[in-house]
């Protein structure tokens, strides 16, 4: 993982080891093999560019504040950080974003709304963790009704300390996440693996 | 082949339209609910016949919690209650735990309280101002309020080292002092935001559509504000001038002169109108305190570790949101045997579930970013 | 007015309820029994003072347990049966006066009348307190819990609660991926 530096603070970030999971990742010419004849994307390597271009460059995130870092993460999409000159534009609804931004502590009642919100985002999908409470369950990690970390529940790509994190660690965050996809590294495996005999595309 | 109306036909097309009833569920994400706020709205047609709300998604354990840290380890979590302003919930865990022990805080300490607490109105009445705003779709307010808002926060966070969680309070005094140059960099931008504030009232205030939309909407009556326990600027608004700062006063309060700003109608533009009009007072109250504050103490310290002796305690002040309050039993160790978190959002949210009905969607969205509510407070 | 002014004009009128008056830290404290809680605050509402402001109803939980004789004195060690303790808040908003009403439940089964009929703002204390503490309130129009989902197993605020009977889905033991929890 040359070049990118994962954050070693503690409680919470740990380093995770993303492989390249050849099936997985839609630019990498080994996969296109797999794709059958009929409506086979031809991507040659101008157009591999361009589509991570694309990709890193205009990530939207679903504005999913559930707490305190929800206040930090409206301050940096306001005047003085803006997130807005990075592309990052927030939608309200899951269906048009590209990446999570899980903001805030997460509870055993709003876990499964958010597990539902992030599998109704469309692929290729990211998931920032801000705060310490969504890295690990933060403060909160000793309640009854607290979600030990967000990660339990959705796949995490970047893990951000802080409590709240400051908006230009949010900043770091982005410019990490569009680092990873400039690197073609994949979102972090998801759940659902490929029905038999099939294969996951996009 | 055409034919004329049944009797039965004419009969029922001279008859009102009659609406279908949906049932709609403005779920715990949504951009306008303030946090994980559902409603369960049955409407007919666009007008709102039934709201209910489901709330404890943001249930964070905080009394259970305390009993397992202890005072001095729940104390940086009691910021986290109200997030948006943080320092009055703190204060009123200090008040009760220094009632709890008997210990006085030093006068300057008191100063230097009141300074990080109506500085904390201020941001907190901005962020109001800013996501006001941005729920009636006039996004522009959002940038304005935010950019006064950092300001605000940069001086806080010259006191505290912190944006937005400052864990500035101790029981006993506050944690640091102020640096220097802070009082006429406080001064300053108290000049600043109320040299601005007449541009809101251009861009917003006076806006037709705003005042369209806000004017007569949610109208809360002020003996059911009382009687469901609203506090804060929801139940001002209302014509019920209580404030704790002046009720019940604590800290040196009584030594400072300002406004109680209470409104006429109860209405959402009366609940918006107040927290402005607050924020002026507030700032006159930091100009008091900037110019009568002593040199001295900063806080008493605690013998050993914090054991108060066995007793119940209630201490209470005035948040941006209302009476936040904290009632501690002690049983003589150095964790409460309950601590109970009186929140003033939990006690406006009650109040306000029949206040929907008869209004429409889009009026549920000004209702309700009027109130000011933050999940936080409400769940604890 | 202060406390004790207070519970000097309150004397007449919640004593032959048998109700017993105190002072606390500046505030009054009224300690009744569980049966006179809805008449003690009708009277507290409609009273000379007007405590018409009503802060929150919570509990406390106190396990049975057993209590050594004191010093001086002889005797077996006795076992004190355990006891809910509710307690209203109440704040009169013309007189500034803070009142306390206090009253003991058993703890088996703990049950009360409700008293949103007098001040509608309990409703949701009370749902509150049900959710954590699993005291019953009789007459409320929708017991049901508040802040916990409605698949939890237990009163979390009780001192004897067991984290383990819910069933929970998201836990580090099943976590996603399968990865070696290094916590």
């Amino acid at each position: 993982m040359d070049g990118i530096e994962l954050p070693q603070g503690s409680p919470g970030p740990r380093r995770r080891e993303v492989e390249l999971q050849e099936w997985y990742n839609p630019l990498a010419s080994a996969n296109l093999a797999k794709v059958p004849v009929v409506g086979r994307p031809v991507l040659n390597w101008a157009e591999r560019i361009i589509l991570s271009w694309a990709r890193r460059l205009s990530l939207w995130p679903i504005l999913f504040g559930l707490a305190c870092c929800a206040i930090e993460m409206m301050c940096a999409y306001a005047g003085r950080f803006d997130l807005d000159r990075f592309g990052v534009i927030p939608r309200a609804t899951p269906r048009q974003a590209d990446v999570m931004l899980v903001a805030g502590t997460v509870t055993h009642k709003m876990a499964p709304r958010l597990r539902l919100l992030y599998d109704q985002m469309p692929e290729p999908k990211y998931v920032i963790s801000m705060g310490s409470c969504a890295n690990c369950g933060g403060p909160f990690r000793d309640g009854y009704h607290v979600v030990r970390g967000v990660d339990l529940i959705i796949p995490v790509d970047i893990y951000v300390p802080g409590c709240p994190p400051r908006p230009e660690a949010l900043f770091q965050a982005f410019a990490m996440l569009r680092e990873k996809i400039k690197k073609g590294i994949p979102p972090v495996a998801p759940t659902r693996e490929a029905p038999p005999g099939e294969e996951i595309l996009f | 082949m055409s034919r004329t109306l049944t009797p039965e036909e004419r009969a029922h097309a001279t008859e009102a339209p009659v609406f279908e009833e949906m049932i709609l569920n403005m779920g715990p994400q949504h951009p306008s609910t303030h946090g994980v706020l559902r409603l369960v709205l049955r409407v007919s047609g666009e007008v709102i016949e039934e709201c209910k709300f489901h709330i404890g998604y943001l249930h964070r354990c905080h009394e259970k919690i305390a009993e397992e840290h202890g005072y001095l380890g729940y104390l940086p979590l009691a910021d986290r209650l109200d997030y948006v302003c943080a320092g009055p919930n703190q204060w009123a865990a200090c008040l009760a735990m220094e009632k709890l022990a008997g210990i006085e805080v030093p006068e300057r300490a008191e100063y230097l309280r009141v300074i990080a607490a109506e500085l904390n109105r201020i941001a907190s009445h901005l962020l109001f101002i800013a996501t006001f705003g941005n729920d009636l779709a006039a996004v522009s307010v959002f940038l304005y309020g935010m950019r006064e808002r950092e300001m605000v926060i940069d001086l806080l966070e010259a006191l505290s080292g912190q944006r937005l969680t400052y864990n500035y309070y101790r029981v006993g005094g506050v944690g640091w002092d102020m640096p220097e140059g802070f009082a006429e960099r406080c001064r300053e931008v108290l000049d600043i935001i109320e040299s601005r504030l007449p541009h809101y009232n251009d861009l917003f205030t006076n806006n037709a559509v705003m005042r369209a939309r806000t004017e007569g909407v949610g109208v809360v009556p002020p003996d059911r504000a009382i009687a469901f326990g609203m506090s804060g600027p929801t139940l001002r608004a209302s014509g019920v001038p209580y404030d704790v700062r002046r009720s019940d006063p604590y800290g040196i309060y009584d030594r400072f002169e300002f406004e109680v700003v209470v409104g006429e109608r109860g209405d959402t533009f009366d609940r918006f109108w107040m927290r402005v009009r607050e924020i002026q007072e507030s700032a006159k109250i930091i100009r008091q305190a900037l110019d009568q504050i002593p040199p001295g103490e900063i806080r008493t310290k605690l013998k050993g570790r914090f054991r108060p002796p066995p007793g119940r305690a209630y201490g209470h002040v005035e948040g941006a949101r209302g009476d936040v309050g904290y009632y501690i039993v002690s049983d003589g160790t150095d964790k409460p045997y309950r601590l109970k978190v009186r929140s003033p959002c939990f006690s406006n949210l009650a109040g306000m579930e029949e206040m929907f009905r008869g209004w429409k969607i889009a009026d549920v969205v000004a209702i309700l970013g009027s109130i000011d509510i933050v999940l936080g407070c409400v769940d604890r | 007015m202060t406390a004790s002014e207070a519970l000097d004009l309150l004397r007449p009128e919640i004593e032959p309820l048998g109700g017993q008056l105190a002072e606390e830290h500046g505030a009054l404290c009224i300690t009744c029994p569980d049966d006179r809680v809805p008449q003690v605050l009708r009277k507290l509402r409609d009273g000379p003072l007007a405590f018409d402001y009503l802060s929150f109803v919570t509990a406390e939980d106190y396990p049975p347990h057993t209590e050594e004789p004191a010093e001086g004195e002889g005797g077996a060690p006795r076992e004190v049966p355990g006891r809910i303790e509710l307690v209203y808040h109440l704040f009169s908003l013309e007189h500034r006066v803070q009142c306390f009403v206090r009253t003991a439940l058993a703890r088996e089964a703990p049950r009360i009348a409700t008293v949103s009929d007098i001040y509608p703002g309990a409703a949701w204390h009370e749902r509150e307190t049900y959710d954590l503490f699993g005291v019953v309130f009789v007459g409320h129009p929708d017991l049901r819990r508040i802040l916990l989902p409605d698949y939890w197993v237990g009163h979390p605020l009780r001192k004897d609660y067991d984290p383990s009977q819910t069933p929970l889905v998201y836990t580090p033991e099943k976590r996603w991926p399968e990865v070696a929890d290094k916590r």
